[in-house]
């Protein structure tokens, strides 16, 4: 009797939700790229010659070899990036390790968005701040940095996704076994050896697995390479979708197209990391703790270990601050570098146009609806699946993590074919449509996890203590993994707040975000007004973490 | 409170059967405890009293009511029964107080009750002064009180123990296993103790139900358990045993190696083969004489010294047994001398292996 109508109605009611929301925009941009023309149009008839322009020219094969190269390029420096910081901190003396790490996963609270539009101004060939000093103190000629060139998007998306594969590694080094490496150091095997033959060998499924998760990101990465390269020199697939629906000739049906070719991609991407992350489970070696494993000395290793983590900050954080500070408060050009002044009037003017102060308003909304309804549904369907042990969990399970494998460009595109016709089209509603979708699997995996990792007798003895289910699930369970549940929220707020991808595809008058503000800005050429968009919009991020570290105490690097 | 009967209680989980067709009553106030190897159904069988697991077959009843019969089954906050836990299960986002108060506020009691029987149930286990305190800041005994105290605060028809002992250490554990019974017999609540530790379940029950491989073994006081052991797994599981190959002879005697035994039980068994003598080390005691009832010469083939005792290895009529001497007994390694085996003491056991 217990649980039987639960176990059997909420499958009902989660299945066809999910599916609406997950499902329904891929097939729908599926059914665009078939399509002549508009959903509308009463012309338009099925045909096979966007897919065929697409999957079957040269031109594209090119764009797709491009794509699949710089994701791949990318995913080797981020990896080998990350397991040089991981085992750095978390093997050797390196001095406040725990203020280093932060520093490290620091950029996965910022936006990558707009750390790029802090390169360009850093790193265009003739106006970039770098190259203008380069010029005047340095008297180098030619150009010192090229930001909008493939190795510069692959250095910045590089950049950026390093933290990723820290998290990856070190938790990866944090689960195995310290008498492995113990073991082989009194066997006479000195700390390169050991690192070498025995160290890598068992982190090495982590290492894939890292590979494979930002090789797709970096596949359906938009902001990056539409920033960096303007003139779209360097092609790549995420830019092309967006290209296709936004610039003359526009075609829906041709970005869709090329929205399933991304899709494939990302799928067989996602595989490769699923196979690499089972094979890391395997790996995880139980241990008895509460012994550190004997720490690396570094001796002179130290100060160009410390400088390495240095100079990532300084690359990651600190000059792109500074440059976007530099252009929202002063009115510099290449000769007056040094003495340009220092004023507000841009920043305040710009703050208070009432399209700034519409899109933060747009962007709040956003940044408080997403989380919360995915944060409810995530929790929801693990509730559903861990603890009603529903009928068709697997199925919910399987759904719910289904997004992961979608860049937001195009999940993006599927909801635009999805919601073209309805009244939630131009609104902010259908952003929120999307990021719900698009942020489940790590709402979804969060409480579940959290749910996982409480003790089944707390709710239990509730039970027996005569408290019924629902009041099991409000006075014991959401209680004990409330901390699990705000660093989801934050979490998705972050994202939320800095997303761009599917934003700028689903962009109309009236539901502009502050990531699309600035986007446009930038398109118009105005970049000063981008950074200071893209400022008002770190603060937004920046309040919400400091909101959630402090005040609710949330370890977000937890979350990720 | 009242009676406990469960008939033919089947689990099963795909093609592993936990449980397999397993029957026992447990009378009003009595303290029964399952017990047997860890994977031999006990705990699975505590958790379908509870309701926290689904029987595949079989019936539950509590008093009069039956709770779960034909894959009709109460749910567990609706079975008047609660349970102390292995890991104690006390809720780290709540106070002692809140902890030991869910159960009567769930019940909606009035707050003046709840303060009342909640103040009297942690007074019964030594927290008083505890109240605010949070279930985290406490130690593992303390922890251990609190679970108690809110398993017996909603007067419960029947109590139910989770190897709520396994997790303290060895000291702590023998007096809460004194102060568990003593508050049982206070309380007089019907119980059911499972636990894997033999000790444990003789110093504390009325009566021991042995389990293995998810069915009943024997089931009987802790000292006719003990005695009377009726099977190899029995006389192995709890205690010490030598447990010897065995012919009956005639009415009263057995033969094991080449020794002829007089045996009290041998007549009551007509089985002839498979059957094992079982007889306690401390049932071989070195005596003066030279002959008589069951005395035999044995040579000491190792002397291990243990404080309260002397546990030796004994090498009589072709056999090894081993023995456990008051601790005063002088003993060689490699001398003889002469041991007179009870036979009273000696039990035939059938070989189930």
């Amino acid at each position: 009797m217990r649980g039987v109508s639960a176990r059997t109605s909420l499958p009902l009611i989660l299945i066809p939700l999910l599916a609406i929301l997950v499902l329904v925009p891929i097939a729908f941009m599926f059914i665009g790229a078939v399509l002549s023309g508009g959903l509308l149009d009463p012309a338009t008839h099925f045909t096979l010659e966007k897919l065929a322009s697409v999957y079957a020219s040269l031109d594209y094969l090119r764009t797709v070899v491009s794509t699949l190269s710089i994701s791949a390029l990318v995913a080797v420096i981020a990896t080998i990036a990350g397991v040089l910081l991981a085992w750095l901190i978390a093997r050797t003396d390196l001095p406040a390790r725990g203020a280093m790490e932060m520093c490290v996963i620091a950029p996965l609270f910022l936006s990558p968005f707009v750390g790029a539009i802090a390169w360009l101004i850093l790193g265009s060939p003739k106006a970039g701040l770098l190259n203008v000093l380069a010029r005047q103190v340095l008297g180098i000629d030619g150009v010192l940095i090229n930001v909008a060139t493939q190795g510069g998007i692959v250095a910045i998306m590089a950049l950026y996704f390093v933290p990723y594969a820290y998290l990856t590694v070190a938790s990866s080094l944090r689960s195995i076994d310290p008498a492995m490496e113990e073991a082989s150091y009194l066997n006479g095997a000195g700390v390169l050896r050991t690192t070498l033959r025995v160290t890598l060998p068992v982190i090495r499924p982590a290492l894939l697995s890292a590979f494979f998760f930002i090789f797709v990101l970096s596949a359906g990465t938009f902001a990056i390479p539409a920033v960096l390269d303007r003139s779209a020199q360097v092609r790549f697939l995420a830019v092309d979708v967006f290209q296709a629906s936004a610039t003359y000739p526009i075609d829906y049906g041709r970005s869709a197209a090329i929205g399933t070719l991304l899709f494939w991609v990302s799928i067989v991407g996602i595989a490769g990391y699923r196979i690499a992350s089972r094979a890391a489970k395997r790996f995880v070696t139980v241990t008895a703790r509460g012994y550190r494993i004997r720490l690396v000395r570094l001796r002179a290793w130290r100060a160009p270990a410390v400088a390495l983590v240095i100079a990532y900050v300084a690359f990651a954080i600190v000059l792109p601050y500074f440059a976007l500070i530099y252009s929202a408060f002063t009115r510099f050009n290449s000769d007056s570098l040094f003495s340009a002044p220092w004023s507000l009037t841009n920043a305040v003017a710009v703050s208070q146009s009432p399209e700034v102060v519409d899109s933060m308003r747009n962007t709040l909304l956003v940044g408080v609806i997403s989380p919360t309804l995915c944060v409810s549904l995530g929790v929801l369907i693990a509730y559903a699946v861990r603890r009603l042990r529903v009928r068709g969990a697997r199925v919910l399970d399987a759904m719910a993590m289904f997004p992961i494998a979608v860049p937001g460009i195009v999940f993006g595109t599927g909801v635009f074919w999805t919601y073209i016709l309805t009244p939630a089209y131009g609104t902010i509603w259908v952003l929120v449509l999307a990021f719900i979708a698009s942020y489940l699997p790590f709402a979804y995996r969060l409480s579940e996890t959290a749910l996982l990792q409480i003790d089944r007798a707390l709710e239990e003895a509730s039970s027996l203590c005569g408290a019924s289910h629902s009041r099991t699930a409000a006075r014991i369970t959401l209680p004990l993994i409330r901390p699990a549940l705000l660093s989801a929220w934050v979490m998705v707020f972050i994202f939320s707040v800095r997303e761009i991808s599917a934003a700028i595809l689903l962009t109309s008058s009236d539901n502009v975000v502050l990531s699309v503000l600035s986007y446009n800005y930038l398109d118009y050429g105005d970049v000063p007004k981008a950074a200071v968009v893209g400022l008002l919009q770190t603060v937004m991020l920046a309040i919400g973490i400091v909101l959630g570290r402090f005040i609710f105490r949330v370890r977000l690097a937890r979350a990720v | 409170m009242a009676d406990l009967h469960v008939r033919d209680l089947v689990v099963r989980y795909g093609h592993v059967v936990a449980v397999d067709g397993v029957s026992f009553d447990v009378a009003e106030g009595e303290f029964v405890a399952l017990l047997g190897p860890s994977g031999c159904g006990k705990t699975t069988t505590l958790r379908c009293i509870a309701g926290l697991e689904s029987a595949s077959a079989g019936e539950i009843r509590i008093g009069n009511d039956v709770v779960a019969r034909d894959g009709r089954e109460t749910p567990p906050e609706r079975r008047g029964v609660n349970m102390v836990f292995q890991s104690y299960a006390v809720w780290p986002h709540m106070t002692v107080f809140d902890n030991v108060a869910y159960g009567l506020r769930v019940q909606g009691l009035p707050r003046a009750d709840v303060q009342a029987r909640t103040d009297e149930a942690l007074r019964l286990v030594g927290l008083g002064g505890f109240e605010r305190r949070y279930g985290t800041e406490l130690s593992g005994g303390q922890q251990q009180r609190v679970a108690v105290a809110r398993a017996v605060v909603t007067a419960p028809r029947l109590l139910l123990f989770d190897e709520p002992l396994s997790n303290l250490d060895a000291g702590l554990r023998e007096r809460m296993r004194f102060e568990l019974v003593g508050l049982q017999r206070r309380l007089g609540r019907t119980s059911v103790y499972v636990t894997h530790d033999q000790a444990e379940a003789m110093v504390m029950s009325d009566r021991i139900i042995l389990m293995n491989r998810g069915k009943i073994v024997q089931e009987s006081s802790p000292r006719e358990l003990y005695e009377r052991p009726t099977s190899r797994f029995a006389a192995e599981f709890v205690g010490s045993a030598n447990l010897v190959e065995a012919r009956v002879d005639g009415p009263g005697r057995i033969v094991i190696g080449d020794l002829v035994l007089h045996a009290r039980s041998a007549g009551e068994t007509p089985r002839q083969s498979g059957l094992l003598a079982c007889i306690r080390p401390e049932n071989i005691v070195p005596v003066a004489e030279t002959s008589g009832e069951n005395v035999f010469e044995a040579r000491v083939t190792r002397v291990s010294f243990l404080g309260a005792t002397v546990n030796c290895e004994l090498a009589v009529g072709g056999l090894t047994l081993r023995a456990e001497f008051p601790a005063r007994t002088r003993v060689n390694e490699g001398t003889t001398l002469h041991v007179r085996i009870d036979p009273a003491a000696v039990v035939l056991v059938s070989d189930d292996a």
